[in-house]
């Protein structure tokens, strides 16, 4: 090797040089401590009993008779809207942000008491996440990114397994969208070690970087 | 000469003292069982080996970090697998090397977003001359490391900056000797090449 490379290397080696820490345990400890999402025998079993059921029920004429047709003309119920389009934000969103969403969602009657968001299948919340995270790093769009992300955090649980994740980039789209005061708020708990070292130092460097 | 590909015994690969891979065998089998304890200590043990491998080949600091996570995360089901023909902290690091792919994008992205800054190693507080050159040169193979396919990438972190032998290095990969030896080959071409231009005024 050459001189110059070997001396790089010598030096590259030990500017990356890593020392024996416990940087990343309590990220570590917070993702074992989250119950393992195992996926119900219902997942399997209810579609299967569905199928079999109106199967049988084609085949009897009873379905007809269930839509109040005469077996040419059987309706087919719409499928339901996602889950996400029709329940109110259980999380205060920022203003500007609430400013916009209300428009596109229906608004819940002042007499039916507000109630949280339930939490998505994880399959459903990992979409919801995919959805968000090609919005922000494919589209860049980071308009349409917060908006996914408010999403996905209004859908899911404490012990989400991509909670930090989102809250995290989520941060990132606020500074992207110019909104600074909102992205500090929100990076300020990982740069302050709230959450572990889970991105504390970029968390704080990117503060820095905050004008 | 650093060069690392000097064929050598494949004895190397178990190179660890005898009661510390007793103990650590005892640590795999927990782990392996679910005991997060175990797994807790085989992270604090080894974390920084392969924390520092996936800067070297991801080049940032949080993707190295989401990689770490993930693949501690996944133990127990890694290292069931495992049967001890390399050190522990070896074989974690070849792991990481396969995992590496799925965050490379990843880390483009954030260091695009983050700022070129994130990529460069961290500058010492000492700053005398002859660190400061250091740390210039570290920089400069830091960038030219970001120009390399990651096979060649991770070739070379592992033969040339951790001083792995190409044999252990293509066991640990599940790769042909020749075929690390190739790698690391084209590697240190395009890093000389790319070291020398960045050289001239």
């Amino acid at each position: 090797m050459s001189d110059d490379l070997e001396r790089a290397v010598a030096a590259y080696r030990e500017a990356t040089r890593e020392e024996p820490s416990d940087r990343g345990v309590e990220r570590l400890e917070l993702a074992l401590r989250r119950p393992p999402r195992r996926r119900s025998m219902a997942v399997y079993v209810l579609p299967m009993a569905a199928a079999l059921l109106v199967g049988s029920a084609w085949g009897s004429g009873a379905l007809s008779r269930w839509f109040g047709g005469h077996g040419e003309d059987v309706v087919v119920p719409a499928a339901p809207q996602p889950s996400f389009a029709t329940v109110p934000m259980p999380v205060p969103l920022p203003a500007s942000v609430a400013s916009e969403v209300p428009s596109a969602l229906p608004v819940a009657p002042r007499s039916v008491p507000p109630r949280p968001a339930p939490a998505a299948a994880p399959r459903d919340l990992d979409a919801l996440y995919r959805q968000a995270h090609d919005a922000q790093f494919t589209a860049h769009d980071p308009k349409a990114a917060l908006t996914a992300w408010d999403r996905y955090l209004a859908h899911a649980d404490p012990s989400a397994r991509l909670l930090l994740e989102a809250r995290y980039n989520r941060a990132l789209t606020l500074r992207d969208l110019g909104r600074t005061a909102e992205a500090r708020a929100a990076l300020q708990p990982f740069a302050e070690g709230d959450y572990g070292a889970y991105r504390r130092d970029d968390a704080a460097r990117i503060l820095q970087g905050l004008p | 000469m650093m060069l690392a590909l000097v064929s050598s015994a494949p004895q190397l690969l178990t190179s660890d003292p005898p009661s510390r891979r007793g103990s650590e065998a005892d640590l795999v089998r927990r782990t392996v069982a679910g005991e997060h304890d175990a797994l807790l200590t085989l992270y604090r043990t080894h974390q920084h080996r392969v924390r520092a491998f996936a800067r070297r080949v991801l080049g940032h600091e949080g993707a190295a970090d989401d990689l770490l996570h993930e693949l501690f995360l996944h133990l127990p089901r890694t290292l069931a697998n495992y049967r001890g023909e390399a050190p522990l902290g070896s074989f974690l690091v070849g792991v990481a090397a396969r995992c590496a792919q799925h965050h490379v994008r990843s880390s483009v992205r954030r260091r695009r977003a983050e700022g070129e800054a994130a990529r460069q190693p961290p500058p010492s507080s000492r700053t005398p001359e002859r660190d400061l050159e250091r740390q210039q040169l570290a920089a400069r193979l830091a960038e030219a490391l970001d120009h390399l396919p990651l096979d060649q990438r991770i070739a070379f972190v592992m033969c040339e900056v951790e001083e792995r032998t190409s044999v252990e290095v293509a066991a640990l990969l599940g790769e042909r000797d020749g075929t690390i030896r190739g790698r690391l080959h084209l590697a240190k071409k395009k890093l000389r090449e790319a070291l020398a231009t960045k050289e001239q005024p």
